[in-house]
């Protein structure tokens, strides 16, 4: 086989499945077989790799505003892609329009500002003088009973005031092992992370 | 330990001959090739990562393979797939994928010398070592073929070693990532960007790249200089204390942090009467220290902010 050119051998066609590691077992023994004793093919996998290298490197270019019809924004998809309620299958295709389209990219932002301020506002409960009612019903005859009234409701605002300071922060649990992974898919794509050895797949915590 | 020690003093000897080449600042663009080159570099074997911290060492020793941008990890029972953003932990059926990124330059601060040829393996490789200012912060070895880096040192602003990988075997066909080992399918939790919030832009020398949230609504906010880099996650409220147990104490401007030491990164816990903090990264000591003292400071809770935070969450 050795001198062979490496299209005129049968193993060439399986070069691009090896690199994209689409190869069953079988054949990837056959491959790399076949690399330690044909130059030819082996000049054409580094070809391969070099021109896969460059194409990664290539910069991403951004669709323009007017190529993109209305009807591909992604509109209602988005909210429902910040809820979680998309399908395992429809991500991919709403993450590769994220990283073409700007304009989608700004709405994913602005709703999830709304979310979160929507859930950073704090409950307010109705003051008590709005209960009509209740004021209707006071009378002067009834002012001692008020005095007592207004007495127990000072200690119960004491001692909520005091039990609400005294709990406890609620605690989160927290996955220190899902932080590791959120750390690393994001260092993988920083060319540095050659120089992060390996983030240890195992727990975190001892 | 003896291993380790004896691992030590081989690399000891890489050190020597990094410092013995002086500081000939060289293009910036000499690192960022050989960064490139080996993120695309295709290689497997065993890696032993040795870190030391206030005397003491922690160490782990991982079988990797990495082809294109893929990094596999497996160390005992736990495999993990890396790469291009995703993370497949699949022992423990945990999957992460962020949504975008922003590219990120290199700091003006690193400088190169011309690299040394030298042997290791039996391979032929090239020792690339990496100033900031006048000290030699890291050392790098990398495979000639391959590209991979065979070694890397990374130094404390006081000359000592804080952390240590080298491949003690050395494949240069990377076998079950080029089989489908199918290790990376499943269905991904999405990181979705969010806005920068109240953290600063840049942080001794770190810039803010990214801040992302996920369905536990944790902020994490990643920074880098282009060699090193870290995470900072915001949990609103308190996280457990059992997390940090065997944690040690490290004090920074007078306020005081629990810090957990693993052979590839540092993991920092701290507390704000609101928020609770966690980095992990893989940034040297003298770099953490200027980065805490950059970012909210440790409080305790006091009556008031008890008061508001059980009232108003």
């Amino acid at each position: 086989m050795a001198g062979m050119n490496a299209g005129s051998c049968d193993i060439g066609v399986l070069l691009s499945a090896y690199l994209d590691g689409e190869l069953r077992a079988g054949e990837l023994e056959r491959v790399a077989e076949h690399l330690g004793d044909c130059p030819d093919c082996v000049l054409e996998f580094r070809m391969l790799k070099e021109a896969r290298a460059a194409m990664r490197l290539l910069p991403l270019l951004e669709a323009p505003e007017w190529l993109l019809d209305e009807a591909l924004h992604l509109g209602p998809e988005l909210s429902a892609y910040l809820d979680g309620e998309l399908m395992t299958a429809e991500i991919p295709d709403v993450v590769g329009h994220l990283t073409v389209c700007a304009r989608c990219r700004d709405d994913l932002l602005e709703l999830d500002s709304a979310r979160v301020a929507i859930r950073a506002l704090p409950r307010v409960e109705p003051p008590e003088f709005l209960d009509v009612a209740r004021v209707a019903r006071s009378s002067p005859t009834r002012s001692r009973w008020r005095l007592a009234t207004a007495a127990a409701g000072i200690a119960a605002a004491v001692v909520l005031t005091l039990g609400v300071a005294t709990r406890p922060v609620p605690e989160q649990t927290v996955d220190l092992n899902s932080f590791a992974d959120r750390h690393v898919a994001r260092a993988s794509v920083e060319a540095g992370f050659s120089m992060l050895p390996v983030l240890a797949p195992g727990p975190v915590t001892p | 330990m003896t291993r380790v020690l004896g691992l030590l003093a081989k690399i000891g000897i890489l050190a020597a001959a990094l410092l013995v080449m002086g500081a000939v600042p060289a293009l910036a663009e000499t690192l960022e090739d050989y960064l490139h080159e080996a993120a695309e570099a295709d290689y497997a074997g065993r890696q032993v990562v040795v870190t030391v911290w206030d005397g003491d060492s922690t160490a782990g020793i991982f079988v990797i393979e990495h082809a294109g941008d893929t990094l596999m990890i497996e160390r005992g029972e736990h495999e993990a797939v890396v790469g291009g953003g995703k993370v497949s932990a699949a022992s423990r059926d945990d999957r992460v994928v962020i949504a975008r990124w922003t590219a990120m330059g290199y700091d003006t601060r690193y400088t190169t010398a011309d690299p040394v040829e030298v042997r290791r393996l039996g391979r032929s490789a090239e020792a690339v070592a990496i100033f900031e200012g006048e000290l030699l912060r890291a050392g790098i070895v990398f495979d000639v073929e391959t590209g991979a880096p065979l070694a890397t040192e990374v130094f404390a602003s006081d000359g000592r070693t804080f952390r240590v990988s080298s491949l003690i075997e050395f494949d240069p066909l990377p076998r079950r990532l080029y089989s489908s080992s199918g290790l990376d399918a499943g269905e991904y939790d999405v990181m979705v960007p969010v806005g920068p919030g109240d953290l600063p832009a840049e942080v001794a020398g770190y810039r803010l790249a990214d801040s992302y949230t996920g369905p536990d609504e944790v902020v994490h906010s990643f920074y880098s200089d282009g060699l090193f880099s870290f995470s900072l996650f915001e949990v609103e409220g308190a996280v457990g204390d059992d997390l940090f147990a065997d944690a040690r104490s490290m004090e920074v401007d007078g306020s005081k942090y629990r810090v957990l030491v693993r052979p590839a990164q540092v993991w920092v816990h701290w507390s704000t009467p609101a928020t609770s903090y966690v980095l992990v990264g893989d940034l040297p000591p003298d770099h953490l220290e200027q980065v805490l003292a950059e970012l909210p400071k440790p409080r305790q809770r006091n009556f008031f902010s008890r008061l508001w935070n059980g009232l108003f969450g």
